[in-house]
């Protein structure tokens, strides 16, 4: 078509076109945008059946010199750059960082907790693939189920069968994170709600534990966590804080480490990847808490048990955390708090998934209240308050009072 | 004397600074301004500004000089359009606006090459009543130059029970590439000021702020260097702010300077502040002292051209003449963009033609990446000047359940895109914003 063809036959067309599409000049650009899943708009394709490259016609024909049009360009919505984060970067790193307490637990356990991994692993992965496939969506390799697949083996206790590893991961990443809406959409962290899930289901073997052994085939000793009613302290104080701090204690596969997860958690710590509020103060509450208890040891709180794992790598979960500072210091504290309480007083040994968890159901309500208060808001005064209710109230009223007297009409009728 | 006030250090992930840090790419800031080669043809579009469109007045055939009113404006908060080469009218077509997006008349002049000018007139504004220089500012067809391109004329008369005490000149030019305002500072400075003052007289304000980022300490001292020089009224200072995107929107320019903050649903007037732009300064001069109408203006051609270059352009010229005049464009180019790339709009074809607000022509290389699932990270919240929750937006445009969009504020959202710009998901957030405010608006009016 040459340019004066355009400008004569099709105006008026396009004129109207155009209109039914930009009645609201914000959106006409926009609706198309945000319909096309990578954002560009791509005119070339699109010209015949969308009226966005029709519109640009007129604009390409003005140039009746007989030139061409030279290239047909990408529309996208602004901005048109982009920063340097992404979601699979910072879950890679994740990923890097949790291999630290990995290492660890294989180096301790033994062979047999790198079969724990992978089986976790594997299991969260293809869980993730097959449920897609039954939501009938894309399958994006995102690092997320690996995730949730390390930190669920991280938190088991090391000779947990592989059969009911399968199972947890499974049910981690089926019904924990997609069967509420995949990634991000997901209430509490799956890999600690597989992991409650196993407890719950089979509380025996999910609490076996076995003494550290360095050669990688030596046979288990059974052994009792340092939290654990009849864990007896052998050495010194200071002898059992590096134990403790080396990992060469009983625990869960990656949880027995401070120093390697302290390594891993510094990785994503100081950079900023994990919201830094969030272990300094879960870690924080509960050694101020444990320090004002009589009888407690706030030093031996901190580095015993999953709470430097949990701090770290679960309570600083983006998707199960609250969005603003103010909330993520109430999540902290709660979490550390419950932690403290179910220790101290409560009849499990030990409580940090479950402070998690919990707090996990608490963060819509903590969102809710931790707003943060926008740019050039004024909070009502109290008679504008006052003023407002009074107003609803009378609304109300009125409202009944009308009902009332039409219901009253009625019966007058009748 | 940099100063940098409003700004928040705390210790944990609470905002340092609210914004994000795009890279600069300045290619053109050491490029001295150039005047495009003249436009063989122009297509002067009738809505260049926000508000009514111009009226028309030329028909096809009839001659016209440059500077000439081609159209004349549509209402108060409108602005007559000049012709901006001399010649013959070709032919009134339809385009669709590079700044509304809305389909509207142009007309389309073929220039004779003389560029004949019509009679400018300048005067000196201490000769000039205040009315008489609101009308001069609007018969040169003023618009805010920064991008907005609201009606000047309409900015220099507040309310007057809104009481005006300071103005601030907008130089941060905080978009990456760009840096037209930058070059004119270093090459207009005098006329810069010179407009600054005849605009505290109109709106008789006493205290001036000159607003720059610190990433042109160039043209910093050149202004600072200015003001004793010029003797000028009132108290003008040079504010030296910390390099931040999006400093320069109205809002946040004004909170880091004077520490207020505009009402949600607000203007900066209403805090007592004018914002305007440099550019639009300088046309103040140039209508006021030389009476000429706007009819050209600094566009900074930058991205992947041969040659970046700060290029006086005369509205209607088509972009791809400038950017043939830099050298072209590098062959993987496949989008361009009229404004900066944080806010500017992707234009459909690189014949788009220049216009009053069109600070800036980019070429780049589409990168946009594919949307992904929200990760609740948080980061568009640290990044929101406004204070806004932006990962909110999007599922409740998708579900259109518009009315719960204002109890986030959606209205209070300048579009900056500092929040898509930093989201590690790719989401179009902007975009479900703007949407989302649209449907909000007409809420409004079902009401
Ligand atoms: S929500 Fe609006 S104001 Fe806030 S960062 Fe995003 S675009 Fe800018
Ligand atoms: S930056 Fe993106 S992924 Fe992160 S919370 Fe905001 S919308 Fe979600």
């Amino acid at each position: 078509m040459s340019p004066e063809e355009i400008n004569n036959a099709d105006v008026a067309d396009i004129k109207t076109d155009a209109q039914n599409n930009s009645s609201s000049g914000a959106i006409n650009n926009s609706g198309e945008a945000v319909k096309s899943a990578d954002g560009a708009i791509n005119v070339p394709e699109s010209a015949a059946k969308n009226q966005e490259g029709a519109i640009n016609a007129p604009i390409e024909a003005i140039k009746s010199t007989g030139e061409a049009i030279k290239k047909l360009l990408k529309v996208s919505p602004a901005p048109h750059v982009h920063g340097h984060r992404d979601t699979n970067k910072v879950m890679f790193i994740v990923m890097l960082a949790l291999l630290f307490p990995t290492a660890g637990g294989i180096y301790f356990f033994g062979l047999y907790s790198l079969f724990v991994v992978l089986v976790a692993v594997i299991t969260a992965v293809l869980t993730e693939m097959v449920s897609k496939l039954l939501r009938k969506r894309e399958f994006i390799m995102d690092y997320s189920a690996v995730i949730t697949g390390l930190l669920f083996a991280l938190i088991l206790p090391p000779r947990i069968p592989l059969w009911a590893v399968a199972i947890g991961s499974a049910f981690a990443i089926a019904i924990v994170k997609e069967a509420f809406g995949g990634l991000g959409h997901n209430v509490f962290n799956p890999a600690l709600a597989g992991r409650a899930f196993l407890a719950v289901s089979f509380a025996g073997m999910m609490t076996k534990w076995v003494a550290p052994v360095s050669s990688m085939t030596a046979d288990a000793v059974s052994a009792a966590t340092p939290l654990g009613e009849n864990f007896v302290q052998t050495g010194t104080t200071q002898a059992l804080y590096n134990d403790l701090f080396m990992g060469n204690v009983a625990g869960c596969i990656g949880e027995t480490s401070a120093l390697l997860i302290l390594i891993g958690g510094m990785l994503l710590f100081i950079p900023g990847i994990i919201k830094r509020v969030i272990p300094v103060v879960f870690i924080g509450t509960v050694f101020l808490l444990t320090w004002l208890l009589p009888g407690e040891d706030p030093i031996f709180h901190v580095l015993a048990g999953g709470l430097l794992l949990g701090a770290f790598f679960m309570a600083t979960d983006y998707v199960t955390a609250p969005l603003t500072t103010k909330g993520q210091i109430v999540f902290a504290f709660g979490a550390g708090l419950m932690v403290v309480l179910i220790r101290v007083f409560g009849s499990m040994p030990e409580g940090v998934a479950f402070s998690i968890l919990l707090m996990n159901a608490f963060t819509p309500l903590i969102d809710r209240y931790t707003r943060p208060k926008p740019y050039g808001f004024i909070a009502p005064t109290k008679e504008e308050k006052k003023k407002e209710k009074e107003e609803a109230d009378a609304k109300a009223k009125k409202e009944v009072e009308d009902a009332i007297a039409a219901d009253e009409a009625k019966q007058e009728v009748a | 004397m940099t100063k940098l006030k409003g700004e928040h250090m705390s210790l944990f992930d609470k905002k340092k600074s609210q914004g994000v840090h795009p890279p600069g790419n300045k290619m053109a800031s050491g490029k001295a301004i150039e005047p495009a080669p003249l436009p063989t043809q122009v297509v002067l579009p009738l809505s260049q500004h926000i508000g009514a469109p111009a009226k028309a007045l030329v028909k096809k055939n009839d001659e016209v000089l440059v500077g000439q009113v081609i159209a004349e404006a549509g209402g108060f908060v409108s602005v007559p359009i000049h012709s901006t080469v001399s010649g013959k009218v070709k032919k009134i077509i339809q385009v669709i606006s590079a700044v509304t997006s809305r389909v509207g008349d142009a007309v389309v002049i073929e220039s004779d090459g003389k560029d004949e000018w019509v009679e400018c007139t300048g005067a000196d504004p201490n000769t000039l009543s205040k009315e008489d220089i609101l009308a001069k500012v609007k018969d040169a067809g003023l618009v805010g130059m920064g991008g907005a391109t609201f009606p000047t004329h309409v900015k220099l008369q507040p309310p007057k029970d809104k009481p005006i005490d300071s103005i601030i000149v907008n130089g941060c030019e905080c978009e990456p590439y760009i840096t037209s305002d930058q070059r004119l500072m270093l090459e207009h400075g005098e006329e810069i000021l010179r407009g600054l003052s005849i605009m505290m007289k109109v709106i008789g304000c006493q205290r001036g702020y000159i607003a720059i980022e610190d990433n042109k300490p160039d043209a910093i001292q050149a202004m600072q260097a200015l003001i004793p020089k010029l003797e000028l009224p009132g108290n003008i200072t040079v504010e030296s702010l910390k390099t931040q995107y999006p400093l320069g929107a109205e809002k946040t320019l004004l909170k880091r300077i004077l520490g207020r903050e505009v009402p949600i649903g607000g203007l900066p007037m209403d805090v007592g502040v004018v914002v305007q732009n440099v550019s639009t300064l300088k046309a103040i001069h140039d209508a006021i002292y030389l009476g000429r109408p706007l009819v050209q203006r600094v566009v900074t051609v930058s991205g992947i051209v041969k040659e970046p270059k700060n290029l006086m352009a005369r509205f209607g010229t088509s972009a791809s003449d400038l950017i043939e005049f830099c050298g072209g464009a590098l062959p993987d180019a496949d989008e361009m963009i009229f404004g900066g790339p944080m806010m500017g709009i992707a234009q459909t074809s690189f014949d788009t033609p220049i216009q009053k607000g069109t600070n800036s022509v980019l070429v780049k290389k589409n990168t946009k990446k594919k949307e992904t699932n929200c990760i609740r990270c948080g980061t568009c919240i640290n990044a929101c000047p406004m204070d806004l929750l932006p990962l909110m937006y999007p599922a409740y445009v998708k579900n259109k359940d518009y009315a719960v969009l204002n109890e986030y504020y959606i209205l209070n959202c300048v579009e900056c895109g500092s929040c898509t710009y930093d989201c590690p998901a790719n989401i179009p957030l902007v975009q479900y914003i703007k949407i989302g405010k649209a449907e909000v608006a007409k809420l409004g009016v079902d009401k």
